[in-house]
């Protein structure tokens, strides 16, 4: 696929050119795809799921080695699968991928990162800060990180992690050398406390 | 107040990191948890706790 048709004002009016068109996207089958172009399976995910497209949440404003959504609203389940069905097609080398202030929830979430999943070797820079994650989102994130050979900054930020999704995560962070920032603020570490005076056993214990 | 051992578990954790050098935990419900270890400089000192 050539990220051109990705990126700009041209792409955007193709992108509407092809929604208003006959072509095959209307019956584009993810079985028997003969196309990579992402386009084909936003339109036809949009389609089953009965949600309006938006360009803007496909095409760039320039071309880069990034995949950034940054403040784009993705709360249905029927938004999160028609850009993930697109993502996972995206072709070009990957660098960094930014969801951010998608107001997406854990479910939505999982199908989100499942979607670059193929990108995962690559990626330096993965930030899915203010979204919730939880603790399935954690834990499927804790699975695939030891696939992130090349991370070296991992944000997430407000992402409504507990102990137990955190520590998912950071027994599998063990293994990953190339991290260098990792950002778990406004979380919900230390939240789990039972013991009242746990401070005192384990200042004790240590 | 350090709050729940799970807490104190996932500091030392991550204290013990081989190549991290900036790591944000504010926040979160921590406390003081930075007058009850000994962690190592390098990366705590980039804590914003």
């Amino acid at each position: 696929m050539n990220q051109s048709v990705l990126v700009g004002s041209r792409a955007k009016q193709k992108f509407w050119d092809l929604y208003k068109s006959e072509r095959k996207f209307k019956d584009f089958d993810p079985e028997i795809e003969e196309t990579p172009d992402p386009r084909f399976a936003y339109f036809q995910t949009c389609k089953e799921k009965n949600c309006l497209p938006r360009a803007n949440l496909l095409i760039k404003d320039t071309e880069s080695p990034l995949i950034d959504f940054t403040n784009k609203y993705l709360q249905t389940q029927q938004a999160a699968q028609s850009v993930a069905e697109a993502v996972k097609r995206y072709t070009f080398p990957v660098m960094a991928i930014y969801f951010v202030n998608n107001s997406l929830k854990p479910r939505e979430a999982k199908v989100i990162m499942q979607s670059f999943q193929h990108h995962i070797g690559t990626i330096q820079n993965l930030n899915l800060s203010m979204n919730n994650l939880s603790q399935s989102g954690a834990e499927y994130l804790a699975s695939v990180i030891p696939n992130m050979q090349s991370i070296k900054r991992l944000n997430l930020n407000d992402c409504h992690l507990s102990d137990r999704g955190v520590k998912a995560i950071l027994e599998n962070l063990e293994q990953l050398t190339t991290l260098d920032v990792l950002d778990l603020s406004a979380n919900q570490i230390g939240q789990s406390s039972y013991f009242k005076d746990s401070a005192a056993a384990l200042c004790s214990y240590i | 107040m350090l709050r729940g051992p799970l807490g104190y578990e996932i500091i030392k954790s991550i204290a013990e990191h081989e190549s991290l050098n900036t790591l944000g935990v504010s926040n979160n419900f921590l406390g003081q948890i930075d007058k009850c270890i000994e962690p190592p400089a390098a990366l705590f000192s980039n804590m914003l706790l």
